[in-house]
């Protein structure tokens, strides 16, 4: 306490004021808004639609496309012929097999 | 008894600018809390319609009772379903899409119809057949999803042979590539 009876000076009331404002402001400028989010997450629900309809109708070419492609041959052998899958989780030469390369 | 100062005055100068700048910072702030509380209101009902409407276009697309049922050669046996590809046939149901009570839609295809027609059902008052309101577009919301439309009977399938063309872009694929629009909104 000063000997004036107070117990925070000006100077150090200004100095909890700008450290609370800027840590106000800075909140405010850092966090995304919800329109933010909703945008970016709509890009990505976008550029998954575009990726799905381009792969069945072969506009695309992408190792995940393939990927995906490869599961639809192993599910249609394995429903076609029974085939299992090896111990080592190999499966390409039973798809070959069934796909008569 | 009031306390007066040595001039005789009971406030200073300072004591009643302090007083005037105390009032004015309180009717700002609940100013500010009202407008804030008005937000947040609003960005409740927005969040809960996005959420209800993106849910709802997942389940569209991304559903088994809705995709296309990808066959075996013989076209009997299902072997998966396919995301983005709507079978024909289907009758929309608030209840399969995940609407909740309180929800209206509406669901609209765009596709090129001279490749040929697709069997497709609104389902009325239980699905998504509801007329959007109009004038305020703000709470309604809209999203298009692209999709791939089997063009071929109700209940049909579609197999890897049929599958392959359309991959293969080979002539006759029973594919057609469109969106569907669904609008969601509160009732």
């Amino acid at each position: 306490m000063s000997e004036r009876g107070f117990i925070f000076t000006i100077d150090a009331l200004l100095a909890i004021a700008i450290v609370v404002g800027a840590g106000f402001a800075l909140f405010m400028i850092v966090q995304k808004t919800d329109s933010e989010i909703y945008s970016l997450q709509l890009s990505r629900v976008k550029a998954d639609d575009n990726a799905m309809v381009g792969f069945y109708f072969g506009k695309s070419t992408s190792a995940d496309q393939l990927d995906f492609f490869a599961e639809k041959q192993e599910a249609y052998c394995t429903a076609r012929f029974n085939y299992v899958k090896d111990s080592e989780g190999g499966h390409f030469s039973d798809i070959n097999y069934c796909e008569g390369k | 008894m009031f306390l007066t100062n040595s001039k005789g005055q009971i406030f200073s100068l300072d004591l009643i600018i302090g007083f005037a700048l105390t009032l004015l910072a309180v009717g700002l702030l609940f100013k500010h809390a009202e407008i804030m509380n008005y937000i947040q209101k609003d960005d409740t009902l927005q969040a809960e319609l996005y959420r209800v409407g993106l849910a709802a276009s997942n389940n569209l697309v991304g559903n088994p009772a809705y995709d296309c049922n990808l066959a075996d050669a013989s076209g009997l046996q299902g072997i998966d379903y396919l995301p983005n590809c709507i079978r024909p046939g289907l009758t929309l149901s608030k209840e399969m899409l995940g609407i909740p009570e309180g929800f209206n839609c509406r669901v609209t295809l765009d596709y090129d119809r001279s490749a040929g027609a697709f069997d497709f059902r609104e389902g009325g008052a239980a699905g998504c057949g509801d007329s959007p309101p109009a004038g305020n577009v703000q709470n309604i919301f809209s999203i298009d999803r692209k999709v791939a439309l089997l063009l071929k009977p109700p209940q049909s399938s579609i197999s890897k042979q049929e599958l392959e063309d359309c991959m293969n872009q080979a002539p006759g694929c029973l594919l057609a590539e469109g969106s569907v629009n669904l609008k969601v909104w509160k009732q």
